[in-house]
Order: C-alpha cells, then sequence, then structure tokens
C-alpha cells in the first residue's frame, strides 16, 4: 500500500490497533508522510466546514402536493407471499375439513365392491370373461413351469423375484 | 423511562411522557404501500434535508437541488411498492438521487456555461482580489470559510466527474459509510475506496494553495 493509501485508511479508521500504532510511529520521524496526513486532513477539513444547506420553506407541502397526484404505489404480493397466504393454518384447517366431508360424502354414496363407473355401464361379456380365464391359466402353467425348472423372472418386461410368490 | 414517568434519549435529554416510538422506515413504507399517503410525508420530513444536501453539493446549485429532491421523492413514492427492504431506505434514496443528480448535471452541462481558473483572482466591485487563505487553527476541523473560499471549494467540488464527486459527497459530507456507498452506487466497496482515494487527491490538488500555505510556514 503507498503512503496515501495508508492515509485513507487511517484517516478513515480501516486499520487495525497494531497497524495504527506503527503508522503513527511512522509518522513521528517522516516528516513528509505527516505534511502528506496534514494536507489530506485539511483537504477534508475544507469540504466538510462548508455550510449546510437548509431545504427552502414548502417543499414538503410540495412533494406531498404531487405525490396525491399520482396513483397509490399498492403492494402486489409476490408468488410465494400468495402460496403462503393460502397455506396460513386459520385457512388450511377449514378448507381440510370441507375436503374431508366431501370424500365422506361421496365415497358414502359409492356402493360397496363396485369398481367405478366403466365397470357398472359395460359389464364383462361370458366371452370376455372366458378369454382372461384362458389367458390366467396360461400364464400361471408358463409360470408354473419356470418356477419348477429353477429358473427366476429375468427376462425383461417382468418383475424380478421368486417365482413362488405368483401363487 | 425515570421513575416520574417521562422518558430519557441516551442524550440524557428527557423526553416527554410514554412518547411512542418513531415507527421505522420499513413499517411507514408498509403504511405507504397499503394506501396510507400521509405515512410517506413522515419519510420525506425524515429524509429531504439530507437529499437536498446531497444535491446541492452535486450540482452547485440550491434551485436545481430542490427541484431534484421533489423529484427523487416523486420518483420514490412512485416505485415503492418495489421497494422489498433488501437495502436500508436511506440506501434506496441515495441511489435515485445519485441517478437523477447525474441525468440533471448532464441536461445542464449542453447548456453554455462560464468556467473559472480556482487561482485567478476574483472580481468585485473593488477590484481584482487576491485569494484568501483560510485560518488554519489548532484544530484543522474547525476551519471556517468565508464566503470566497465556500466558492472556492464549492467549484473545486464541480470540477471532479460525477462519480468522483458522489463518492466523496456521500463519505466526507453525507456520512455515509463504503458499504452504504457500495449500496446506493451499485458499485463493489475496493471501486468505492478507489474512487474516495483519487477524489481527495484531485481536491487536494484542486485546493492546494489554500491547504498547504500554512504546512510551508
Amino acid at each position: 500500500m503507498d503512503g496515501r493509501r495508508v492515509i485513507q485508511a487511517y484517516l478513515d479508521g480501516r486499520m487495525t490497533a497494531k497497524e495504527r500504532r506503527r503508522f503513527e510511529a511512522r509518522l513521528a520521524t517522516d516528516a513528509r508522510l505527516a505534511a502528506d496526513l496534514e494536507a489530506t486532513r485539511r483537504t477534508v477539513a475544507l469540504l466538510q466546514a462548508l455550510p449546510p444547506t437548509v431545504p427552502p420553506a414548502g417543499l414538503t407541502a410540495r412533494i406531498m402536493a404531487q405525490v396525491r397526484t399520482k396513483p397509490a404505489p399498492l403492494r402486489r404480493a409476490s408468488w410465494r407471499e400468495a402460496v403462503w397466504a393460502v397455506l396460513q393454518p386459520a385457512r388450511l384447517v377449514p378448507l381440510a375439513a370441507v375436503s374431508v366431508a366431501l370424500v365422506v360424502l361421496i365415497g358414502g354414496r359409492q356402493p360397496a365392491g363396485d369398481l367405478g363407473p366403466q365397470r357398472r355401464t359395460r359389464p364383462l361379456s361370458q366371452a370376455d370373461e372366458k378369454f382372461v380365464s384362458e389367458c390366467l391359466a396360461d400364464y400361471n402353467l408358463a409360470a408354473a413351469d419356470r418356477y419348477k425348472s429353477g429358473t427366476r423372472y429375468e427376462h425383461a418386461g417382468e418383475p424380478r423375484g421368486d417365482a413362488a410368490s405368483i401363487y | 423511562m425515570s421513575s416520574d414517568g417521562t422518558s430519557t434519549s441516551f442524550t440524557g435529554v428527557p423526553g416527554p411522557p410514554f412518547w411512542p416510538p418513531a415507527p421505522s422506515d420499513l413499517e411507514l413504507v408498509e403504511r405507504v404501500t397499503s394506501g396510507d399517503v400521509d405515512a410517506y410525508q413522515t419519510l420525506v420530513e425524515r429524509y429531504q434535508y439530507r437529499v437536498y444536501n446531497h444535491a446541492a453539493r452535486m450540482l452547485g446549485s440550491t434551485d436545481d437541488a430542490a427541484d431534484v429532491t421533489q423529484e427523487v421523492f416523486v420518483k420514490t413514492y412512485t416505485t415503492l411498492n418495489q421497494y422489498r427492504g433488501q437495502a436500508s431506505f436511506q440506501t434506496w434514496l441515495y441511489r435515485v438521487t445519485a441517478n437523477l443528480c447525474v441525468d440533471r448535471h448532464r441536461r445542464r452541462q449542453r447548456l453554455p456555461h462560464v468556467t473559472r481558473s480556482l487561482d485567478a483572482p476574483l472580481e468585485t466591485e473593488a477590484g481584482e482580489v487576491e485569494a484568501e487563505v483560510p485560518d488554519w487553527g489548532a484544530d484543522p476541523a474547525r476551519v471556517a470559510l468565508s464566503g470566497e473560499l465556500q466558492a472556492k471549494v464549492h467549484a473545486a467540488l464541480a470540477a471532479l466527474s460525477d462519480k468522483l464527486r458522489a463518492v466523496i459527497v456521500m463519505y466526507d459530507l453525507d456520512g455515509l459509510s463504503y458499504e452504504e456507498i457500495a449500496g446506493a452506487l451499485g458499485i463493489p466497496l475496493g471501486t468505492v475506496k478507489s474512487r474516495l482515494f483519487h477524489a481527495r487527491a484531485q481536491l487536494r490538488t484542486l485546493l492546494a494553495p489554500y491547504v498547504s500555505a500554512a504546512l510551508e510556514t
């Protein structure tokens, strides 16, 4: 750090106590550094000796008169704030209660064992039932063969696991 | 709070009994952005002196400073809903002020103006007078400036570039910290230090006749 930058650090209180002591010790023996410090200090003092200026009377009123002609800068909530507002416990509890009530109401109307509207509107024909039974029987035989031969489900598309678990 | 019900500030001056604490800047901003325009007046009263003084130092004209101060507060008001409190309100205000001062200064530079050497003798009704030297007492910080010297210091300040002047005015006159200046001007801390260094060095050269006179004697 050159001399003038050290002076700036010293004047602005940006030195550690140890640096400050070393700098002040050097000042006592270095006349040029001391003169530099004094000149910088006086430059700042000249600047700070400028008297403050006082705002003209009525400036606040002028500003406020103009401000009142502008649209109010109303704050728009960010998406995070909006989500958080919805997730407040005070709102969440009634929302959950309504959801539970709806589930119970709708679930209560559904006959037990019913698999849904598609099954109700289009029941399986006898031919379909037979086809499904044959497929299942074929699958079971193939699986049983693999089980007897000691092979496992290792080819692609089938879950890996013990063949016995399918029975 | 003392036993008689009056509050005592840290300065030791007793305050009115049970005086409510002044609302913070952030509280006032929240009130304004909720529709309370009157709360903005408190912010204007709180900061207009600083904004006006900064603008006066930056522009060297009290008329321009008043215009810029008005512009700053109106602009700040219209964009207040964008303020999220990341920086202090004062820093935000300084940023707007600095930008508007630079705009105003550029507009003004397009107009013809008369420049004058800082070392030239002053012309008065009584004829030419030599430049006055400040009376440096035992404590340089307590120097008093005559009207002529004030004009010289103003002229020296005006001779700096906008970037250097903004930093030295904020630091040495407005009392902002390096960090606050960095936030207000949107520049790194190192740049603040560097600009302050160069601003002081240039000012010292410009004001050399007044600064070094006493040192040489």
